[in-house]
C-alpha cells in the first residue's frame, strides 16, 4: 500500500502527497537583557508526507528553535504552525523528536524506554511487547531488550531515541543533530539506518544538522537558513539517487553549492 | 558492544565483606587494652567483658532477674514504633512540599524563607515546647522526630526534583504522558537519588531525636533506658544502650535502602 508512493531513482517520492507540516509566517523572539533577541522572522515553508527535509545552516541560525517550535516545546510568537492542517497548541505525540543529548530514561531498560510511550494507548500487554521486539529488531537492537541505556554505547542509545518515538507512529519525526556527539563510523552507521528507516515507515523527517555533507547525503530538500535573524535563504531540492556516497562527483557539487550560498549569502 | 563491569574474583569478595567489621574490631582491641592495662577506674570505663554480659542479660535474661533484664525487645519496639512514626510523617509532608518546591517557584518563594527560618532552630529548642503541648511520652518523642526528619527530607527532595534534566521531561511530554504519569514515571524516578538521600539523612536523624525525646523520662525506649542507667550509675547499661542503637541505626538504613530498591526501579538501578 505504501509501495506505490515510492518512486525508483532520483525523483523525490513525496511529490504529490499532502502537506503534513505546513508553517506560515513564524516567527520567535526571545526577551534578553535590555531588549530582544530575534531567533528568526517570516519562516515559511511546508514538509510532504514522506518527505525528508533537511534544514542546515550556521549555528545560531535559530534552526533548533525552529525544531523546538513544531515539537511545540516552545511557541511561536506571529505566524501559523499546522500539522495536517491543525495548529500546533503544545507537545503531542503525533510530532515526535530525537534529540541531539541523550534523553532516555536510565532507569528504565531499552524495552522499557521504547514501550513507554505506548502504555497510554491501551494497547494489551502483549501487543505493546510485539511492537516493542518490531521496532527493536528496525534499529538493530534485538538482542539488547534488557539492558539499561548505561550499559550501551552512545550510538545504541540513539537507536533506542529512535525506535522509542517510531513506535509511536509520529506524523513528523524531528531530529535534532542527532548523530552530532558520535564518532565518524558510529554516525555513517545512524544515516544508512536513519535512511532505510524512512524508506521502510513512509516517515516524514524533518532533520536539522550544521554538516552540510549531512544534510544532502540524508534529505530530498536541503533549507538554507542564514542568522541572525534566522530567515530560509535557499531550498534546495536534491536530485540524486540513493544510496548515496559521499565522495560522488554530484554529491561534491552540491556541497560546493551550498557551501557558496551560506558563505555569500547570494 | 555492552559494557560489563569487572566483578572481582571469589576470594577478594569474601574478604571485602569482612572489611565493613575491620574498624569495630580495632576499636574492641583497643578497649580490651585499655581495661587490662587498667588505664581507666573500672566503675567510669566498663571493660568488653562485662558490658557483653550485660547486653546478654538484657537482650535474653529472665525479666525477674534484674531491673534490665529481658527488656530489650519491648524497649526496641517501642523506639522502633516513635522512630518509623515520626519518620513517616515527616516523609508524608517533607517529600511532596520538598518535589513541589523544586518544580514552582511560587511555592519556593511560598515556604522557602519560612521552611529555611524553621531549619535554623536547634531540635532541641522544641523540647519544652512539645513537653507543654504534648506532655512526656511518645507523641513529644514522635513530635520531635518528625520535626527533625522534615529538614533534610523535603530540602533533598527539593533539589532532586529542581535538578532533574529537562529534556526527559520533554521527552515525556512529546511521547504524549499526561500530567499525572510525568510525576509518577519521569519526575520521582529522575529524582530518585536525592530523594533516597534525603530519607537516610531523615532516617538517621530521627534516632537521634528518638533519644532526646526519651531521655525526658519515659518509662520504655532505648534512650529511657540510657538515661535510666545513669541515675542508677550502671555505665556498663549506658554502653549497651548505645551500641544497640548503632547497630539498630544502621539496620534501619539498610532496610530503607534495600526497601526503596525492592520498590522501585530508580532506586534499584541508579545510573
Amino acid at each position: 500500500m505504501k509501495a506505490n508512493l515510492k518512486l525508483i531513482g532520483g525523483l523525490p517520492r513525496a511529490e504529490k502527497s499532502p502537506k503534513v507540516l505546513d508553517l506560515t509566517a513564524v516567527s520567535k523572539v526571545f526577551p534578553i537583557s535590555g531588549g530582544f533577541f530575534t531567533a528568526f522572522e517570516n519562516l515559511t515553508f511546508s514538509a510532504r508526507t514522506g518527505e525528508f527535509l533537511a534544514v542546515t545552516g550556521p549555528s545560531g541560525c535559530g534552526k533548533s528553535t525552529l525544531l523546538k517550535i513544531i515539537a511545540g516545546f516552545l511557541k511561536a510568537d506571529a505566524g501559523k504552525v499546522l500539522i495536517s492542517g491543525s495548529p500546533v497548541k503544545g507537545p503531542g505525540a503525533d510530532r515526535c523528536m530525537v534529540f541531539q543529548e541523550d534523553a532516555l530514561f536510565p532507569w528504565l531498560t531499552v524495552e522499557e524506554n521504547v514501550a513507554f510511550g505506548l502504555f497510554r494507548r491501551g494497547l494489551v500487554k502483549k501487543k505493546i511487547k510485539e511492537r516493542v521486539a518490531h521496532f527493536l529488531e528496525l534499529v538493530g537492537l534485538a538482542p539488547f531488550g534488557r539492558y539499561l541505556p548505561g550499559e550501551i554505547s552512545g550510538g545504541m542509545r540513539q537507536r533506542v531515541a529512535l525506535a522509542r518515538v517510531l513506535v509511536l507512529e509520529p506524523l513528523v519525526l524531528l531530529m535534532d543533530e542527532p548523530f552530532a556527539s558520535l564518532d565518524m563510523q558510529t554516525r555513517q552507521e545512524m544515516q544508512d539506518l536513519t535512511v532505510s528507516l524512512w524508506k521502510e515507515l513512509d516517515q516524514t523527517i524533518v532533520f536539522v544538522t550544521h554538516d552540510v555533507v549531512e544534510a544532502c547525503s540524508l534529505a530530498d530538500r536541503v533549507l538554507i537558513m542564514k542568522g541572525a535573524p534566522g530567515r530560509i535563504q535557499d531550498d534546495i531540492p536534491v536530485n540524486l539517487p540513493r544510496p548515496r556516497s559521499v565522495d560522488s562527483p554530484a554529491l561534491l557539487r552540491l556541497k560546493a553549492k551550498i557551501r557558496q550560498k551560506l558563505a555569500t549569502g547570494l | 558492544m555492552p559494557v560489563f563491569s569487572q566483578s572481582p574474583p571469589n576470594a577478594k569478595k569474601g574478604a571485602r565483606l569482612l572489611l565493613p567489621l575491620a574498624l569495630p574490631l580495632i576499636v574492641i582491641i583497643a578497649w580490651f587494652a585499655v581495661c587490662t592495662l587498667n588505664l581507666a577506674p573500672e566503675y567510669l570505663f566498663p571493660g568488653p567483658a562485662q558490658v557483653g554480659a550485660t547486653g546478654y542479660n538484657y537482650i535474653f535474661g529472665d525479666p525477674v532477674q534484674g531491673p534490665y533484664s529481658g527488656r530489650f525487645l519491648e524497649d526496641a519496639i517501642t523506639s522502633l514504633g516513635r522512630v518509623f512514626g515520626g519518620f513517616l510523617l515527616a516523609v508524608a509532608v517533607g517529600l511532596p512540599l520538598g518535589v513541589l518546591s523544586g518544580r514552582i517557584s511560587i511555592a519556593q518563594e511560598l515556604m522557602g524563607t519560612f521552611i529555611n527560618a524553621l531549619r535554623a532552630v536547634p531540635g532541641i529548642c522544641w523540647l519544652p515546647l512539645a513537653l507543654v503541648w504534648f506532655g512526656i511520652g511518645t507523641k513529644t518523642t514522635i513530635f520531635l522526630v518528625a520535626l527533625a526528619a522534615f529538614f533534610p527530607i523535603y530540602i533533598n527532595s527539593a533539589a532532586g526534583a529542581r535538578q532533574v534534566n529537562p529534556l526527559l521531561l520533554q521527552a515525556g511530554a512529546m511521547m504524549g504522558v499526561n500530567r499525572l504519569r510525568a510525576v509518577f514515571g519521569i519526575l520521582l524516578p529522575a529524582a530518585m537519588g536525592h530523594i533516597v538521600s534525603g530519607l537516610r539523612l531523615g532516617l538517621g536523624i530521627a534516632w537521634a531525636y528518638l533519644v532526646l525525646g526519651e531521655l525526658t523520662g519515659v518509662q520504655r525506649g532505648l534512650g529511657a533506658v540510657i538515661m535510666d542507667a545513669r541515675m542508677l550509675g550502671r555505665i556498663d547499661m549506658i554502653v549497651v544502650g548505645i551500641i544497640l542503637i548503632a547497630i539498630m541505626g544502621r539496620a534501619s538504613d539498610r532496610f530503607l535502602t534495600g526497601g526503596m530498591r525492592s520498590l522501585f526501579k530508580s532506586a534499584r538501578r541508579a545510573p
